[in-house]
């Protein structure tokens, strides 16, 4: 009897935190500002992945006469292309494939790109651009590699990684250059190039969509307490029953919900975009075909899911953060003030290779760094009683034990309100 | 039931809002009243438990004001209370209801019955913006009483209210102080008058007298009086004497004045009133 009682006051209040809850999201969405951030984010946040593939292209052909096909088009002869280059190693046979197609383009002419020979040899561009990188080439002495230098790349690219670890910008520890060798040693000794135009649109969108979002959080989220201030009602909800208690966590609730769904519709609109538009391929393929420097053991398919998870974790901060100056701050626009110079001034702090690890940490651990692929998956690692973790699992868990920090300290500061 | 305030003090930086207030309020109306920063609404505001005295404890039947058990018996209309432009009235009192704690098939005929009440029925599906500054009053009136509150706050409950309303609601809260404690702070002194049993002055945040209407009044019996006299003789009695009321009447001036001794011959001495007791000690102040 006694258990069916608590029971049935538990599903009671559940379903007054959720009324409550519904009232709060009511209150964000009810606002001018808010309604018209979210349209511009959601709209941006839709297109922007189409930047690329809006406007023409133009290139001569055999004959000289200018040929002109629209970006799409041009987007598809090189998923065309790449696809057809799937699933090759990267040996001194592709590399001179690609080497004697490149000797064709008269690099000596300012538009070269636009010549017939270029056209030809743009299917082994990725090729072309992965050599260069590695091998630390210009694309005129790209032009010159013989078949012997090209039989080194394996070689090269592993004495790289070697070099990375004892001569990287940052301090590593032992255990966390211990970490990278064995890394190394589980890699494979050569690189298979597959075509993964998808996930690099996706992860190079993404960056831009989630500081958009972040910006949108912070307009819409400002005044969940700090709104109650300046309006006055915050005398009403302190002095009601559940004011002090079940009406915090509906308003935290409220604001996680809000930002959390608007990254996650963000994340999933661009994923179908860009792999509808690009394709799916090459999630199986190694990390180092986007680019990146250090080889994680994970492919881009998985890189991609850690680094979507980064951003829900940079979000989850930013709200908590936003949430925590809205309840200390006396009105909205202090909070939106702080709030941008949080998102935007790192990106403009040079930190001094001089400085110590722990400096670059803390630098990556601010959200507008979390929500980076480059950051995600930076050489940048962290460790904790001699464990080494990288950042792509590091920053989402820290992201959670700081909002949870955060949103303790909102609820006692509102808690605590006085009304003066 | 019995709210008790025990010493309670409020300073600022500088500035003792509330001094040493002590007080035992049990069932009834109680009317607050002083002039504006007395410490009135810093008192209330203590009462609510928004406001944390510097010392001092306020409690009811033993819980302290702080706690969840107490502001479920609470109903506090604040002087300014905010609201959200969006909302309807009903969206606002369902709101509020859920903050209370109310089941929502309660708060539903709860709202409905209370928007009634003060006459906004006809309003309840309009959006708060539109409401004129009395329409928002009674709004704030009825969100007070949603909770059936054994102990009732309000902070100037009937500015901007027109008066067949304050009547109206004034016998509302008559009725209502029968089985719960009152507490109105208002410059309207004819409505505490009317329905405060108690009537509580505070001057500079301290309690400077409790008591029913007589025994408050009793501080200026047989010292009210009224006379006619020169514009001259005006002047002069206005720096003697603080002036209730003055009102021309062709070369002479009429005065309403609270004075220990007949302040001239043809003087008359009148029944005091709250109002005059009121302007007795407050005409120096900001109203």
């Amino acid at each position: 009897m006694r258990m069916n009682r608590l029971q049935k006051g538990m599903v009671f209040d559940m379903k007054l935190f959720f009324q409550l809850t519904g009232f709060e999201l009511k209150k964000i969405l009810c606002r001018k500002r808010s309604v018209i951030t979210l349209l511009v984010v959601i709209l941006l946040g839709i297109f922007s992945v189409f930047g690329t593939i809006v406007g023409n292209y133009y290139f001569l052909d055999e004959n000289g006469e200018e040929i002109a096909v629209s970006r799409y088009e041009e987007e598809m002869i090189d998923r065309r292309n790449g696809e057809a280059l799937s699933g090759r190693v990267v040996d001194a046979d592709l590399i001179m494939e690609a080497v004697d197609a490149y000797r064709q383009v008269p690099l000596d002419k300012v538009y070269y790109d636009i010549t017939p020979e270029y056209q030809n040899a743009r299917k082994y561009s990725e090729i072309c651009e992965i050599v260069c990188w590695t091998m630390d080439l210009s694309i005129d002495e790209f032009q010159q590699l013989t078949r012997e230098q090209a039989e080194q790349f394996d070689q090269i690219r592993r004495e790289n990684k070697e070099y990375m670890i004892e001569n990287s910008d940052i301090n590593m520890s032992e255990n966390m250059k211990e970490y990278w060798r064995e890394c190394i040693e589980k890699s494979p000794k050569t690189l298979t190039y597959e075509y993964s135009g998808g996930y690099y649109r996706y992860v190079a969108v993404m960056y831009t969509t989630a500081f958009m979002a972040a910006a949108a959080v912070a307009i819409m989220i400002s005044g969940i307490f700090s709104e109650e201030y300046v309006s006055g009602a915050d005398n009403l909800i302190l002095s009601s029953k559940h004011g002090k208690g079940l009406v915090i966590g509906a308003k935290l609730l409220a604001a996680f919900g809000i930002a959390e769904a608007l990254i996650i519709f963000l994340i999933a609109v661009s994923y179908i975009e860009t792999m509808a538009v690009w394709g799916t391929s090459g999630a199986d393929a190694s990390l180092i075909l986007l680019g990146n420097i250090f080889e994680y053991p994970i492919t881009i398919g998985q890189s991609a899911l850690f680094y979507s998870i980064c951003m829900l974790g940079s979000i989850l901060l930013f709200t908590a953060l936003t949430t925590f100056f809205s309840a200390a701050f006396k009105t909205p626009f202090n909070t939106i003030v702080v709030m941008a110079i949080i998102l935007i001034v790192p990106m403009f702090i040079v930190i001094p290779d001089s400085a110590p690890l722990w400096v670059f940490q803390l630098e990556q651990l601010m959200p507008t760094h979390m929500m980076a692929f480059w950051d995600a998956m930076s050489d940048l690692q962290y460790e904790i009683f001699g464990v080494v973790i990288p950042p792509y699992v590091f920053l989402p868990v820290f992201a959670i034990i700081a909002s949870c920090v955060c949103v303790c300290l909102s609820y006692r500061i509102f808690k605590r309100h006085q009304v003066v | 039931m019995e709210l008790k305030i025990d010493r309670v003090t409020k300073k600022y930086d500088k500035k003792i809002a509330c001094d040493r207030i002590s007080l035992t309020l049990e069932k009834g109306v109680y009317g607050l009243l002083g002039a504006n920063g007395a410490g009135k609404t810093t008192l209330m505001r203590m009462i609510c438990g928004i406001l944390d005295p510097s010392s001092g404890s306020l409690s009811c039947d033993g819980i302290d004001v702080s706690q969840e058990e107490y502001r479920e018996l609470l109903g506090y209309l604040p002087q300014d209370f905010g609201y959200y432009p969006e909302f309807t009235a009903q969206d606002f009192m369902l709101y509020i209801a859920a903050l209370k704690g109310i089941p929502k098939s309660k708060a539903k005929v709860k709202t409905a019955e209370l928007l009634e009440m003060v006459s906004l029925k006809n309003e309840a599906k309009k959006k708060i913006k539109t409401f004129s500054g009395g329409m928002k009053q009674r709004l704030g009136i009825a969100q007070a009483l949603l909770n059936d509150p054994k102990i009732l706050v309000l902070d100037e409950p009937t500015a901007g209210l027109d008066p067949k309303e304050r009547i109206k609601f004034r016998n509302i809260i008559s009725r209502m102080g029968a089985d719960r404690i009152i507490l109105l702070s208002t410059h309207i002194v004819s409505d505490i008058e009317h329905i405060a049993n108690t009537i509580l002055i505070m001057k500079d945040g301290q309690m400077i007298h409790e008591g029913s209407l007589e025994d408050i009044i009793a501080v200026i019996r047989d010292k009210v009086w009224e006379c006619s006299v020169s514009c001259t003789e005006a002047d002069e009695y206005g720096e003697k004497y603080p002036i209730i009321n003055t009102r021309n009447e062709g070369d002479m001036v009429f005065l309403r004045l609270v004075s220990d001794e007949k302040p001239c011959e043809d003087a008359n001495n009148v029944e005091a009133t709250l109002e005059d007791l009121y302007l007795y000690y407050f005409s120096g102040e900001e109203a």
